[in-house]
């Protein structure tokens, strides 16, 4: 605790001597490294903001604030990162594929998704769809062959949940009801144990929660190598295309940022993913840490963009 | 109390048609607006702008002298036998108190939460409720040291500095 | 099994540091509840980085001492000021503050501890012996059930505003309309935006509940001059400083059905995930007003008014545990940072978070009960300097209480466009005061809207549009429904029985 006053101390001292300047000799020296979270705090982004924050303070050498800029659906925290000096001083994590939609869909962000430097990739996740678990049906057959549209539950239309939900069955060729609206992704799981759904597409580590509480049955993860034992993935039944489907948690930084500051701060994000606090945090809370370097992340961008964009029409309705 | 009576207690403005009508604009807006929605979307606000017209119809009708306008008043409660601001403050004064509201905002929007809320305290202890010196600046100190003991101290929390002081102006609200 | 990991729980907050950091939390907790615009909510999400130093079982200590104090410190406000410190102390303001004025503070003051402790009390005991049956009472409660709790809500504030029941329920639509701001639940499509991207989440209730009630509180009281209680006489100034606060803590035993009703109330809504603790504490007060023998006497003072949305507005706290237990999702705001705290530490909240997390689940419901009492009892040992507030000069609490609440407001998220609404509000709710249009049943609809809404739309897809045999086939739902048939058709069957009465 002691530390913690004498940081408060410190920090307003250095207010009073007022702004700071930067220099971009010895980066990262100069000053905090703010990373801002575009959502609350406490939500899943500040989490892993946060879980992250201290391996990476000690992988760049600086101190990293974690900064919530909550707002307009995680545009505003966006426009911030956009908006800001390229000096590696701040840094953001960005909902993909959720802006991507936003964007393909001619949505106004307030920035130009393309022009954020990508520094890394830092975790990924998979879907999958569930069904109450003392439901009839069994296989993803079985949900498509109940005469009637499947009743799917979902946060909003715009969630990239939701989204997904639409793109995939699309492409299964079963038509679906989404019914959106409800508050949370928790909600919508338990709006399946209730009964007035007949099954919802969420994250795999989400429902794994209550597939293991034996509330929910998994019939199919969406995803090409088998991710749940026992569990048919979409590749198995014969819909390739539907592994592209995804949650990326990406960090970005203002446009044309100098290359030697993104090689830093993306060696950074390396070495944070392979410390050992973080691992144990994403071990216990399900999360698949993939770091991705910035080429790989940006190329993964720009095909997410694309593959999007192909839907427009389908994703307007 | 005879009707006469309670008419002379009450202001002019708040017995007249200005709030109903200024609802009623409002609602017709409302209306006017939410017809390009989609059907989902504009069920709602529909339903409710609809209603809204209605009260403040209804509300008009209790302010008038048309026949029928008490037992109104007396059957939804439309009468001001319960007020809640029982005075009645000279426009001017009225004025001077908003003004002070928004030169506080001004003031945090310029230079900050830190100094422009201390500073806020001690003018308007100084210069609209006329206290002595001492009392303003015992009131702005005890502000100053509780914003930033509790928030810049011991929470490190960072308050809003005003956009003479920060980067990114407008944006950053 | 849970009354042994309840008794360890406690000897281990006794016993150990943990005992500090509670009664920090309290301390913060008060701290926070006092001011307007600050509440647990803030408190908990500004702690959020320093608990990450903790162990899991501290930062439990310190949230539970925050969640269970901030209620009792906003009802000081509330009841001095006319300016409910936290969102849920809206409606003890009712009461409460008339009973200020007439210089009997310490009397509501002395009422609300006692109600809040016991009410916090009796929501505990309520999540313990529901533990076992948690699954079943969150599985009840779907859309259809949201639904007609809105409705129900809504309803309770045709009755809550009597004698003003036109203009009551003309704000009550523009409470409304204010929720459909920000993108459509269900569509996601944009409405009433004006381009600006601010309102694409809808208006926050916070900034605007800060501004309706404090800031054009402050507005008026500053035209008013003087002090709160300054039509108090000097006898009862006198009798003011010393006693009632004794009497306050009494009245609670002598209406314990009041107390039983409102915690009841508040368990039962705080259970409901979205609703939230100014909801309960507003239907335990419409409810215990309505079914009063005298239902003239409130809003002029009556004890009762301030027993029953502070008994439930503490109670909530124990009820919003239940779906936590039960499918470790939150039920509250507060058990959300709550739950994100857990995640921080590396410990994922899920349906058998009771199951591995046990000690850290008791660890705070301890600390929630010792908090409750804690919180209380700072209050009362200070109440006898809390109640001179409302005879300090306008002059000094008019400039204080803008600064901190716009302070709190921009604490919440950092936001400045969240002060500017709270000014806009302010202005707004100073003009409503004016022209006598009541506050409250704006910022009740406006919390209900967006949940009535898409619970409405929800209901009408899930049952293929056969909403009406889709309720009915849904035991909550009828209740619900009855009892919403019930508190519209009370006020006029008693009506009724008056005029009979009368020409008898």
């Amino acid at each position: 605790m002691k530390t913690k006053y004498l940081g408060g101390v410190l920090a307003a001292a250095t207010l009073l001597c007022g702004p700071a300047i930067a220099a971009d000799k010895g980066y990262p020296l100069d000053d905090d490294i703010t990373f801002i979270v575009p959502y609350s705090a406490g939500g899943g982004f500040d989490t892993i903001v946060r879980t992250l924050s201290p391996a990476l303070e000690e992988a760049m050498g600086a101190t990293v604030v974690p900064e919530n800029l909550p707002g307009a659906s995680g545009t505003r925290g966006g426009q911030a990162v956009y908006r800001a000096d390229p000096d590696g001083y701040t840094i953001g994590i960005f909902n993909i594929p959720g802006l991507t939609v936003s964007e393909a869909l001619g949505r106004d962000i307030g920035f130009n998704l393309g022009e954020i430097t990508w520094i890394a990739n830092i975790a990924e996740e998979k879907y999958a769809i569930a069904v109450k678990a003392d439901s009839p049906i069994q296989s993803l057959k079985d949900l498509c062959d109940l005469g009637r549209p499947i009743k799917l539950s979902d946060t909003g239309k715009d969630s990239t949940s939701s989204i997904t939900s639409v793109l995939a069955f699309d492409m299964i060729g079963c038509p679906i009801s989404n019914i959106t609206g409800y508050g949370g992704s928790n909600d919508t799981m338990i709006a399946v144990m209730r009964g007035e759904v007949d099954a919802t597409l969420k994250p795999v580590s989400s429902l794994s929660k209550y597939t293991k509480s034996g509330d929910l049955r998994f019939i199919v993860t969406i995803s090409d190598v088998t991710l749940v034992e026992g569990v048919p993935t979409t590749t198995e039944l014969g819909y390739p295309e539907l592994a592209k489907f995804g949650i990326s948690r990406v960090v970005g930084a203002p446009p044309n940022m100098p290359a030697e500051i993104v090689e830093k701060l993306a060696a950074g994000f390396e070495a944070t993913l392979k410390a050992d606090s973080v691992r144990e945090w994403a071990a216990g809370t399900s999360t698949t840490l993939r770091y991705m370097s910035p080429a790989e992340t940006t190329a993964m961008m720009d095909e997410l963009s694309q593959f999007y964009t192909g839907y427009k029409d389908l994703l307007a309705q | 109390m005879s009707d006469e009576e309670l008419e002379n207690e009450i202001p002019w403005s708040v017995r007249s048609f200005i709030a109903p009508l200024v609802l009623l604009v409002f609602a017709i807006a409302i209306l006017a607006l939410s017809h390009d929605y989609s059907e989902s979307a504009r069920r709602m606000p529909r339903l409710v702008a609809g209603t809204l017209t209605v009260l403040a119809l209804l509300d008009l009708y209790g302010r008038s002298s048309l026949p029928g306008h008490r037992q109104l008043n007396s059957f939804m409660g439309s009468g001001f036998e319960h007020r809640e601001m029982r005075y009645r403050p000279p426009l001017g004064k009225e004025l001077v108190v908003l003004g002070w509201v928004l030169a506080a905002f001004a003031a945090i929007a310029l230079i900050g939460i830190l100094i422009a809320l201390p500073l806020f305290c001690l003018s308007y202890v100084l210069l609209q409720a006329r206290r002595p010196v001492f009392e303003a600046v015992l009131v702005a100190s005890i502000v100053l040291i509780f914003q930033f003991v509790v928030f810049e101290l011991v929470l490190d929390y960072e308050l809003y500095r005003g956009l003479l002081f920060s980067k990114g102006g407008l944006s950053q609200w | 099994m849970g009354f042994d990991a309840l008794l360890d729980a406690l000897l281990q907050v006794l016993g150990s540091a943990g005992s500090l950091y509670l009664l920090g939390g309290v301390v913060l907790g008060l701290l926070f509840g006092v001011i307007p615009g600050l509440g647990g909510t803030t408190a908990l999400a500004l702690l959020i980085p320093v608990t990450y130093s903790l162990e899991p079982i501290e930062a439990m200590y310190l949230a539970g001492g925050v969640m269970g104090a901030t209620s009792f410190g906003g009802s000081i406000t509330a009841i001095l000021l006319n300016t409910p410190g936290t969102a849920p102390n809206a409606a003890t303001t009712f009461d409460g503050y008339p009973l200020a004025r007439q210089g009997r503070a310490g009397l509501a003051i002395g009422a609300a501890a006692a109600a809040s402790s016991l009410g916090g009390l009796i929501g505990l005991i309520t999540l313990i012996l529901f533990i076992p049956i948690a699954k079943q009472i969150v599985l009840s409660f779907g859309p259809a059930e949201f639904f007609l709790l809105t409705i129900l809500g809504l309803t309770a504030i045709a009755v809550s505003v009597r004698g003003k029941l036109l203009r009551g329920l003309i704000a009550g639509c523009v409470g409304l309309l204010f929720a459909f701001v920000g993108s459509d639940a269900i569509s996601g499509d944009l409405r009433f935006t004006g381009g600006i991207d601010y309102l694409w989440d809808g208006i926050p209730l916070v900034p605007t509940l800060t501004g309706m009630f404090a800031i054009s509180q402050m507005i008026e009281l500053a035209l008013k001059g003087g002090s709160v209680a300054g039509a108090a006489t000097q006898a009862s100034k006198k009798q003011m400083q010393i006693s009632g606060v004794g009497e306050g803590v009494l009245s609670v035993f002598r209406h314990w059905d009041v107390l039983l009703r409102g915690s009841i109330i508040g368990t039962i809504i705080g259970a409901i995930p979205g609703l939230g603790g100014t909801v309960a504490s507003f239907l335990a007060y419409s409810s215990t007003a309505q079914t009063d023998r005298d239902p003239e006497s409130f809003g002029k003072g009556n004890i009762r008014g301030v027993i029953a949305p502070e008994s439930a507005n503490n109670a909530k706290d124990g009820g919003s545990l239940i779906p936590t237990v039960a499918f470790g999702i939150p039920g509250s705001a507060e058990t959300a940072l709550f739950l994100g705290i857990l995640v921080l530490h590396g410990i994922d909240p899920g349906p058998a978070i009771l199951l591995y997390n046990e000690r850290e689940i008791y660890g705070l419901i301890v600390a929630l009960t010792a908090a409750a009492i804690g919180a209380s009892l700072i209050g009362l040992a200070l109440s006898r300097w809390l109640v001179l507030i409302t005879r300090i000069d306008a002059g000094i609490v008019v400039p204080v209480v803008i600064a901190l609440s716009l302070t709190g407001v921009y604490v919440l998220d950092g936001r400045m466009a969240d002060v500017l609404l709270t000014i806009i509000m302010g202005v707004l709710g100073y003009l409503m005061i004016r022209f006598d249009y009541p506050r409250l049943t704006l910022v009740i609809a406006l919390v209900l809207g967006d949940t009535a809404e898409r619970s409405f739309h929800q209901v009408q897809l899930i049952s293929d549009g056969h909403a009406l045999d889709f309720m009915m086939g849904r035991p909550v739902a009828v209740v619900l429904l009855g009892a919403t048939v019930f508190t519209f058709f009370l006020p006029i069957m008693r009506k009724l029985r008056l005029r009979r009465g009368s020409r008898a």
